[in-house]
């Protein structure tokens, strides 16, 4: 049988959460066993919940050149937010070399 | 106990934490048509590492304002896994992160600002408006990270199967080396899935309690990595014969004593800092002689920081443990300076809360309240996982434009591993440390895309699965 010969967590403290999904925060309440007292609110998101997710299948098709190249869904305008292209070894000016070196 | 059998199924997704949800949202992107299915062995709202909640994206670039390019986190994985990475997908993953951080945001994740930055010009280079922690990770208020996350695959998938353990993978009659879907039990019912795929992307995350945990007694079960998680990502893959690589790399952090609350905030926004029992800094004292050992390519004293080259973890890790070795532990972390600044203190604390609560439930238990307490830090116990400071996981192809000359880094598919139609991402992908919650996610699009191409290839074209073989693995999957 297992005993216990130090209290890891003693009893007396409480950490308790109140997450509201139509407010999007999250309220905590940290008493210690002291006594003390913390809260803290944060944001658990900036949108109503699930509201700005694609479904895809409402999308228009992805063109063929996409599927040929290495551009990922809203690609490449979401990487850079600008008319940027995806960067590649020869826009960066660079070489890949097999094997480990330094 | 009933056998379900899902049929016709063109990707599959093993395992839907960060890299698998990328996946499913990517395959219906490329896949309009395919039938896309989630065999998750927990709930895909509150599964794998970032179940939680996480106060960091720690991988993004923002090229967007010039503050990294791609290489730049090539060079510093590579520094920090002292030389083990694969560069090309290291690369790969880091050109595209940026797109996936940006469409979490837009999908209501919480990204701090910076509000000295917020209102530049997006043309002043080299400062972005996120608020940044270092130099690779963005602060987020990411309680809910996880679930917003989550219902960008669930829309997308034809259907998520939650609480599925997969305990293997199938593989096709006429081709040993070609998968055929997956195999698992419904934790809650009991029942047996079959499910049958032209492909398989496997995201089911790294392992923990292969080590003894150090938490031991009444705190036994607490361990920094998702107790939950398996090394099925492995298992599986191994199993299947898919080639491995730095499987002996095990990660080891050092972090919050007891509770195990992460350190990366503290240390680089808080800007805490760690002393020995005698209030002495500690960790150069031992540069000298680990420089001598790893040679001046990674632990160059002089010129480390003119170089602005970090210091590879395993390195700082071995400072801390030969420290204690001394006789000179406990090391603390100096939080009682920080702390009296409430913004900070408040940061200090949330940051426990967004992602290690029993962080906070401990010290609450214990007294400590680290503005008048410098709390106890200690180095946990080895995981294996891949997507973190280490690298393990499959052997993977790279994409064409990058990889495409070297046959050993390429053969045709992005993220497959050398089992045709098998794909990777997060901790299965070997060779790509520092990836992430976000590079993991990244990851899973970049295979779901090379998915949907193998299948429109024909590769998968006459799959067959006999009933003779399905008995057979029914018979290996109720004997575990
Ligand atoms: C404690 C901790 C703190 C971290 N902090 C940060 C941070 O601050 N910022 C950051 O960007 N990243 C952080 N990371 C890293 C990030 O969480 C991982 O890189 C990322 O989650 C890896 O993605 P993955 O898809 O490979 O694994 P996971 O996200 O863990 O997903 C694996 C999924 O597979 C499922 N699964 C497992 N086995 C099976 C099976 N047999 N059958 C079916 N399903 C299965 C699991 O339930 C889970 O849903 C942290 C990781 C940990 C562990």
């Amino acid at each position: 049988m297992f005993v216990a010969t130090q209290t890891f967590a003693p009893l007396g403290h409480s950490v308790r959460v109140i997450r509201d999904e139509e407010k999007g925060t999250i309220a905590w309440k940290i008493k210690f066993r002291d006594g003390r007292e913390k809260n803290f609110l944060s944001p658990i998101t900036t949108k109503p919940w699930g509201s700005t997710i694609p479904d895809f299948r409402n999308e228009a098709e992805p063109t063929a050149e996409a599927r040929n190249s290495e551009l990922l869904a809203f690609e490449p305008e979401s990487i850079r937010l600008d008319d940027g292209g995806l960067h590649t070894l020869e826009s960066n000016g660079l070489k890949l070399v097999e094997g480990v070196y330094y | 106990m009933k056998t379900i059998i899902e049929d016709n199924i063109d990707i599959l997704v093993v395992g839907a934490g960060l890299g698998g949800t990328g996946a499913a949202y990517e395959a219906r992107h490329w896949g309009r048509d395919k039938k896309v299915i989630i065999a998750e062995k927990a709930n895909i709202d509150r599964s794998g590492a970032v179940a939680q909640g996480l106060y960091a994206i720690n991988c993004y670039m923002g090229t967007r304002w010039g503050e990294n390019n791609p290489e730049d986190h090539v060079r510093y994985a590579r520094m920090d896994l002292m030389g083990m990475v694969r560069e090309d997908l290291a690369f790969d993953m880091a050109r595209h992160v940026d797109s996936a951080v940006h469409k979490f945001e837009e999908w209501g994740l919480p990204l701090m600002k910076d509000p000295k930055r917020a209102d530049l010009p997006a043309d002043d280079l080299g400062k972005g408006a996120y608020m940044r922690e270092g130099r690779w990770q963005i602060m987020i208020h990411g309680e809910s990270y996880k679930p917003i996350v989550a219902e960008a695959a669930k829309v997308n998938a034809d259907k998520t199967f939650n609480r599925i353990m997969v305990t293997h993978l199938l593989m096709d009659d006429a081709q040993d080396n070609r998968v055929a879907g997956a195999v698992g039990f419904n934790v809650r019912t009991g029942n047996y899935h079959v499910f049958k795929s032209k492909t398989v992307i496997v995201g089911a995350g790294g392992a923990s309690n292969i080590f003894k945990p150090r938490s031991v007694g009444e705190g036994a079960g607490r361990v920094w990595y998702a107790p939950w998680s398996s090394g099925s990502a492995y298992g599986l893959l191994i199993e299947a014969g898919a080639k491995m690589t730095q499987m002996e790399n095990r990660i080891v952090l050092a972090r919050f004593k007891d509770g195990y609350g992460p350190v990366g905030a503290y240390f680089l926004h808080l800007k805490t800092y760690t002393q020995n029992a005698y209030g002495d800094e500690y960790e150069s004292k031992w540069f000298p002689e680990l420089a001598e050992r790893v040679g001046k390519a990674y632990l160059d004293t002089e010129n480390q920081h003119f170089s602005h080259k970090p210091i590879p973890t395993c390195l700082r890790n071995h400072a801390f443990i030969s420290e204690v070795a001394a006789g000179r532990g406990p090391i603390h972390m100096v939080t009682v300076e920080a702390f009296q600044d409430p913004h900070l203190e408040e940061v200090g604390w949330e940051n426990f809360l967004g992602m290690t609560v029993g962080q906070a439930v401990l010290w609450a238990a214990t007294d400590i309240d680290p503005k008048y307490i410098n709390p106890e830090l200690t180095t946990s116990e080895p995981y294996v996982m891949g997507s973190h400071a280490t690298g393990c996981g499959a052997w993977c192809s790279g994409p064409e434009d990058i990889s495409g000359n070297i046959p050993e880094y390429f053969w045709g598919y992005n993220r497959m591993t050398t089992v045709n139609g098998l794909f990777g991402a997060g901790d299965s992908v070997g060779g790509t440390p520092h990836a992430f919650s976000s590079g993991s996610f990244t990851e899973g699009r970049l295979s779901a895309k090379a998915a949907c191409k193998y299948i429109d290839d024909g590769k998968a074209e006459g799959i067959n699965v006999s009933q003779s073989k399905l008995m057979s693995v029914k018979r290996k999957s109720s004997n575990l």
